[in-house]
């Protein structure tokens, strides 16, 4: 999604607004009287959306129909105009060609009109509407609500689905809890000992001692952080760039500062100012110097500065607060209460800071490190410095005798600048004319150089922080987002729809420090209502607010208000910022445990669980599903917490959580898409939910997924159980985390009892790779024996090349090498079908030297089809289509011709089926490519293996209920 | 149209309730009685669903619910059974093309005698096209020598000059173009239509959306079944690719035979009936049931459908060179295989783009795009398929009349270039049921707004649908409280656009 979605989106429905917004003189000017007030909010609420949508575009600046614009002020005799014109009187019915205005706005205008139709300029009273914008208020608890729904927010949701006449669903089993609450606290399901457990103890502390357990693992930290990701952006590189270097080497600090933060459950509003700030309230802890990754992961933007402050007000706006302030950069926000200035407010912030690189490791290792990089910088320094001399007094000598330098010399001072060093190769010239002390002192210096380099001392970690600049800047407004137009000065403060007119601002520094207490002051009414949100939002899958980074008008509304601000009230001012806190009173709710299964009456009265009476059913997203994959497996590594970014999916993927998945921004690679990752190009809210084919694929093919399944089986296997319903127990217990139901056993007894097939021909398609000769008499090939080991992407006769008794026979995709006269190389294709085929591939030969080689085409019924002798060129063979029945083979032989030396071909032919009537989804072509992987193929899977994957497939497994 | 026939999503989803209460009771003593049987007669359900395909009248609902995608027939008479949308993404000029403007050769290098009204960026004096004009068929369409082997399809086409959408902007305008609203999530187009019309053949998915190379701006948003159930959403293939392994990520089953992939399925079929049968109905579910059915089928399916190798030499040769070119190769093949809805777009990003270079760029992208068109339409033709096959040609919106200014940073200083234009843009139809040999609507003398019959882009989605055998205000799907549809509360079907 693009950056700037919203901001141009905004942009759409009443693009010709502008007029408005440069036109209009102050943003928050006050009515004069309580009616007034109320008659603003009127037209602010039911008639300026009227004319936006339907009116203005036809009647703006530039395109006033009948000389009406609709994007500023009317006389009264124009508005008693439109008013007749909405009706059809005195003139064509308006909107023109359109549907008549529906009766409620038609009323509106009406209304407007008979009370004056007063026009404000500007848009004074949206804030006070604003429901997100009035303070944060402990609500009254309600009384008298369902048996086991008196807690807090399970009594403020009971009202709620009363009120509408809704049962909740009843308490979910053990087994279904234990299995959410894991995945959704720490990401990973419980094992089946730990399910076991769970369900068998009767203790009535069982849950809460569940729940703490989970809050305390480290795991939890991880699962936090990577939703925490989504909102930052996070990614290891920059996006797209020219030249430079397209990685963020060091953005993984980031994260672990994140993992960290919620595994020690720093305070929110610590949270806040460490990812703004760390670098004004950092003390002998350097780490949390990282956290201000926040602001500078995101997109380079080609370096466009206008565009990287764009999205660090975005991310910093829409990821603390839940106002899409962006849209305010190039007009005044079409329907929040931020005016641009207060968008070029927070930029003066941001330009006033510089990004830099600061360690954070411990003295311990980055003193050593600085020694280290001061004393080398030092020696260089002295190389570079004795060069210089050496060079300058050559120049010298150069002015007074030149005869004694050599014409080279003189010619290397020449090419060298009068500033510069001279390049490597010039320097090693005039070294000729260096007299012995220059010379011994110069070898001294590299040779200190060089042992230096060899012993680098370990490095430090680095945060990509960010510290102010030497002094701050004010920016004045870019009229119309064009830095070009300057508009009035935009000193550095916090946001007016928040802070008030009278806020303060910012001149000692950048203000970063200030923006971030200004965002966690207690009476923002903004910001714990967005956190409470999110953290809701990933325990029950839906959010109370469903648009969890707009709180604005575009937004929706919370669901239950009462609830927000209970959630919100008491996390700042009882549970003092702490997330595990909230984590626990939302954990402990009778809400939380509720089934989700539900009533047909539930999904005809509330299909979205707008009231939370059952627990809504999820499917796991793309961190839950890859750990879940290896730690059926027990191949999960959960001991390190933190570190490097590694590969998620391809050959060598690490066995690491998801969590320190490799991220790169430009281009994703497929399955983070398929699998429905969170786009790193700006904040993302929340993930979508998709099903398409290609996630099946995934589960059916991948290699991640497979190789877990293998594993499971080999574990098994080592185990000899001796009964099928132990083997299936077995599998269902790492897998699914528990026994197997008795129709369960039936199916999978049924299946384990299947035959195999584990030959590998079903693998490679219908090629064999191996060798032979030629039985002259018989025209047919003799001896024919596979190559049976691949190896770098050859087939060959083993592990060493040239192989003792067969020389340098091998097959490649692309070609090959024959043995000896009598070893020739074979590539043979055994008929899928009966059918006329058309056999296309060249055949080269690239070497003047040794004697070339003999290419025949061999049918096993009709003999040699043809034969090409061929040395240092290209052939062609030309054949016709030929019929072969199914089960037929032909041979694609290559011989050397007297001696095998020098001759490497190449040789990949395809076979192509050229009937006509083919039935659909008849395979057409078969290319010898399909016989050879990047690795050695796998062996095809057993049934207990097919099993096991199968589980891993199954809705079951990625389903939390 | 009487008000039982409105065909939206709540019958549907109460058949669905019914029918899986229906199959449970059947299978009577629990899931011990979920066996291979039962599975069997699951499929016997699908062969019937196929049979039904070919004479969609007989549809009942009860096959109707079992899979969302069987196909429907459309509740008006049609002729449009599917659509191939070829989508010129970057927004291609239409002064250069399908809306020939003699007077803009006039005003080459002067001030426009009209404002230049707002786009993207700044614009200045009257930019004359640089291509020839010609007349084609006995209909006389004027089309510029960039599109004269397309153009041989004339008396094929009906050319709306009059297109107009809501901003200069690509990401709000791409999304106008396919989901019928700018900035939230809203169903694609595509996806309505699978949604209203399900598709012929169950083995590919019903709504593919090719872009060599990448995602056009706003990816897979361009594709997205929003609100509606992710199996409406367009499949996503990229036609750069040779190894059908790189066309489909893990489409290769290189573990188990094809045989025992199916049983193993059948068992994973099994293993899911008996846990979605203690959960009541649940769309995801079943939805992603359906998924591994669907990719089991693509593995074999999607190997042919993609291999171009499979025609001969001489089509290959006809379509020409190029990854767009072949993206409408295979398009003629999915459409022969019954894929419901094809949107091929001309690559990652946004080609169409030309912001500078304008004449260069021009003949670049419809070089390659005239020629793999035009053999599209005619390999339809000659199939008979293109009556009941809607092609349609256009992209974001068209381009200025006006030169664009330089801007340092966005058309590297040059003036040789069209900005964004959303006031007024060519597209055309061919096939399913248009009125052909039809010019309507017009742009001013230059082409810069659309000020005769113009048509907005929910107009023009109207049309269509009612192409396809919708009215528009019907086809809808009730979600948070209220009947959606792709027009939201716009859009006036342009009968003059149908045969």
């Amino acid at each position: 999604m693009s950056r700037f979605q919203s901001h141009i989106g905004l942009a759409t429905t009443i693009a010709l607004l502008v007029g408005l917004a440069a036109s209009s003189r102050g943003w928050t000017q006050a009515p004069a009287t309580k009616l007034d007030q109320e008659k603003v909010t009127f037209f602010e609420n039911s008639v300026r959306p009227v004319f936006s949508e339907s009116c203005v575009a036809c009647h703006t600046e530039g395109n006033a129909g009948g000389g009406l614009r609709l994007d500023k002020a009317v006389t009264p005799s124009q508005a008693t105009a439109i008013v007749n014109r909405i009706q059809g009187i005195g003139g064509n019915r308006m909107p023109h060609r359109a549907p008549p205005l529906k009766d409620e706005k038609l009323r509106a205008l009406l209304a407007w009109h008979k009370n004056g139709a007063i026009w404000p300029e500007g848009k004074a009273s949206l804030d006070g509407n604003l429901w997100s914008l009035k303070p944060v208020k402990l609500p009254k608890i309600p009384s008298g609500v369902p048996i086991g729904w008196t807690a807090p927010i399970d009594a403020l949701i009971a009202a709620d689905f009363t009120k509408q006449g809704i049962k909740p669903s009843p308490v979910a089993d053990r087994a279904t809890l234990i299995k959410r609450a894991s995945l959704t606290v720490t990401g990973l399901p419980p094992t089946y000992k730990q399910v076991r457990d769970f369900v068998q103890n009767k203790s009535p502390k069982a849950y809460s001692d569940l729940i703490d357990t989970l809050l305390a693992s480290p795991a939890f930290g991880e699962r936090m952080a990577r939703q925490w990701m989504d909102i930052a952006r996070y990614a290891d590189t920059k996006g797209y760039v020219f030249v430079e270097d397209r990685n963020y080497p060091n953005a993984y600090t980031y994260r672990d500062w994140l993992i960290n933060a919620f595994n020690t459950d720093l305070p929110y509003d610590q949270f806040v100012i460490q990812q703004l700030a760390a670098d004004k309230v950092v003390t002998e802890d350097r780490r949390p110097l990282a956290a201000m990754g926040f602001l500078t992961i995101g997109r380079r933007f080609l370096n466009a500065e206008n565009d990287i402050i764009g999205d660090r007000i975005d991310v910093v706006t829409r990821g603390f607060l839940g106002l899409t302030v962006q849209c305010a950069r190039c007009h005044d926000h079409k329907f929040d209460p931020v005016p641009t200035r207060d968008y070029y407010s927070l930029y003066s912030v941001f330009a006033s800071s510089q990004e830099e690189s600061l360690t954070i490791s411990e003295k311990s290792i980055s003193d050593p490190w600085n020694a280290y990089n001061t004393k080398l910088s030092s020696l260089k320094t002295d190389r570079d410095s004795l060069i210089r001399r050496a060079v300058t007094r050559l120049r010298g000598v150069v002015a007074s005798s030149p005869e004694n330098l050599s014409a080279k010399v003189k010619e290397a001072l020449q090419l060298t600048r009068l500033d510069d060093l001279p390049a490597p190769d010039r320097l090693k010239t005039m070294m000729q004319s260096f007299v012995p002390e220059e010379t011994s002192n110069y070898e001294k210096l590299i040779s200190e150089i060089a042992t230096m380099e060899k012993s680098t001392p370990a490095s430090p970690e680095f945060a990509m922080a960010m510290t102010d600049k030497a002094s701050p800047i004010t920016v004045n407004v870019h009229k119309r987002g064009n830095p070009g137009i300057a508009g009035e000065p935009a000193p550095r403060q916090f946001l007016q729809c928040i802070a008030g007119e009278q806020r303060p601002e910012w001149k000692e520094s950048s203000g970063r420090l200030d923006l971030a207490k200004s965002i966690v002051d207690v009476n923002n009414p903004l910001t714990a209502r967005v956190y409470v949100n999110r953290v809701w939002m990933n325990l029950f899958a839906k959010g109370i607010v469903r648009t969890p980074s707009d709180f604005g008008k575009q937004g929706e509304k919370p669901t239950n208000g009462p609830l927000l601000d209970y959630l919100a009230y008491t996390f700042m001012h009882t549970d003092g910022w702490s997330t595990k806190k909230l984590m626990k009173r939302m954990l402990m709710s009778r809400a939380y445990m509720g089934s989700s299964d539900i009533s047909p009456e539930v999904a005809i009265k509330d299909p979205e669980n707008r009231t939370f009476s059952h627990q809504n059913r999820r499917r796991y997203d793309m961190e839950q599903l890859r750990d879940s994959l290896l730690f059926a497996s027990s191949k999960l590594a959960t001991t390190k917490v933190g570190g490097k970014s590694e590969e998620l999916w391809d050959k060598g993927y690490t066995a690491r959580r998801a969590v320190y998945g490799f991220i790169e921004r430009q281009n994703l690679p497929l399955t983070f898409k398929t699998l429905d990752f969170a786009s790193p190009d700006a904040s993302s809210p929340m993930r979508f939910v998709t099903t398409v084919p290609q996630q099946a694929l995934f589960m059916m093919n991948s290699p991640l997924v497979t190789d877990q399944a293998r594993e499971i089986a080999r574990v098994i296997s080592e185990e000899n159980a001796k009964t099928n319903t132990k083997v299936i127990n077995a599998a269902m217990r790492s897998v699914l985390g528990r026994d197997a139901s008795p129709s369960e056993l039936q199916i999978g007894t049924a299946f384990l009892s299947k035959p195999e097939d584990l030959s590998d021909e079903l693998l490679n398609g219908p090629w064999t790779m191996g060798y032979g000769t030629i039985n002259i008499a018989l025209d047919r090939v003799a001896g024919f024996k596979k190559l049976t080991t691949l190896m770098n992407g050859n087939y060959q006769a083993g592990t060493v090349l040239p192989d003792k008794d067969l020389g340098w026979v091998m097959l490649s995709k692309d070609g090959g090498h024959p043995g000896s006269k009598d070893v020739m190389s074979i590539r043979r294709f055994t008929a899928p079908v009966t059918g006329e085929y058309r056999i296309d591939g060249t055949i080269t030969h690239g070497n003047t030297q040794g004697d070339g080689i003999v290419a025949r085409i061999v049918s096993s019924t009709k003999g040699t089809l043809g034969l090409w002798s061929i040395h240092n060129t290209t052939v062609t063979p030309k054949l016709d289509a030929i019929k072969l029945t199914k089960g037929e083979q032909l041979d694609f032989v290559v011989a050397c011709g007297e001696t095998p030396d020098f001759d490497g071909f190449g040789w990949a032919p395809s076979l192509k089926l050229v009937d006509a009537g083919l039935s659909k989804g008849q395979r057409r072509s078969w290319l010898t490519a399909d016989a050879f992987t990047d690795t050695a193929a796998p062996k095809p899977m057993s049934r207990l293996e097919q099993f096991i994957h199968a589980l891993m497939m199954s809705n079951e497994f990625v389903t939390i209920d | 149209m009487n008000n039982n026939s409105k065909y939206n999503h709540q019958q549907d989803f109460a058949d669905v309730f019914l029918s899986r209460r229906d199959l449970l009771s059947r299978m009577g003593n629990g899931f011990a009685g979920m066996s291979l049987a039962s599975i069997l007669a699951q499929e016997a359900n699908a062969q019937e669903a196929k049979k039904a395909v070919q004479k969609p009248q007989g549809v009942s609902l009860a096959q109707r619910s079992g899979n969302p995608l069987v196909a429907k027939p459309a509740p008006l008479p049609a002729k449009a059974k599917r659509v191939i949308f070829l989508f010129m993404n970057g927004g291609p000029s239409h002064v250069d093309t399908w809306d020939p403007k003699p007077q803009l050769t006039a005003y080459a290098g002067k001030t426009l005698p009209i404002a230049n009204l707002a786009t993207e960026r700044k614009t200045g004096v009257g930019l004359a096209s640089p291509f020839k004009f010609k007349r084609f068929g006995q209909s006389g369409l004027e089309v510029s020598e960039l599109f004269e082997k397309t153009a041989q399809f004339a008396d094929e086409m009906c050319v709306i000059r009059s297109m107009h959408a809501d901003v200069p902007n690509h990401e709000p305008s791409l999304l106008l173009m396919n989901c019928g609203e700018a900035r939230q999530v809203r169903p694609s187009f595509g996806s309505w239509t699978l949604y209203g019309l399900g598709t012929e053949n169950q083995n590919l998915p019903g709504f593919i959306a090719m872009c060599p190379g990448g995602y056009p701006i706003q990816e897979t948003q361009n594709w997205q079944a929003g609100f509606l159930p992710g199996i409406f959403a367009g499949t996503y293939i990229d036609p750069n690719h040779r190894e059908i392994e790189k066309i489909v990520e893990h489409i290769k089953n290189r573990n188990t035979s094809p045989n025992q992939q199916r049983e193993q399925l059948d068992i994973l079929r099994a293993l899911n009936k008996t846990h979605s049968a203690s959960r009541g109905f649940d769309q995801q579910l079943e939805s992603r049931i359906q998924s591994f059915e669907l990719g089991f089928r693509m593995q074999t399916e999607a190997s042919d459908a993609f291999d171009t190798d499979a025609e001969t030499e001489a089509t290959r040769e006809r379509y020409g060179k190029g990854n767009f070119a072949r993206a409408c190769l295979i398009g003629r093949r999915l459409a022969e295989r019954g894929v419901r809805f094809v949107q091929i777009y001309t690559g990652a990003g946004q080609p169409w783009d030309l912001h500078d270079d304008l004449e260069d760029g021009m003949r670049r992208l419809c070089g390659e795009a005239d020629r793999g068109i035009s053999a599209l339409l005619q390999d339809l033709k000659d199939r008979g398929m293109l009556e009941e096959t809607l092609v349609i040609w256009g992209g974001e919106f068209g381009r200025t009349p006006a030169v664009e200014l330089p801007t340092p940073g966005a058309n590297a200083g040059k003036m040789n270039g069209r900005d964004h234009n959303h006031w007024g843009f060519t597209y055309w139809m061919a096939g399913g049921g248009v009125k052909k040999g039809t010019v309507y609507g017009a742009t001013d003398e230059f082409g810069f707004k659309a000020v005769e019959k113009p048509v907005h882009v929910h107009d023009f989605h109207a049309t269509v649908l009612r192409l396809l055998g919708f009215d528009h205000t019907q086809l809808t799907y009730r979600y948070a409280g209220r009947d959606f549809r792709l027009t939201d509360v716009h859009g006036n079907v342009i009968s003059d656009l149908i045969a």
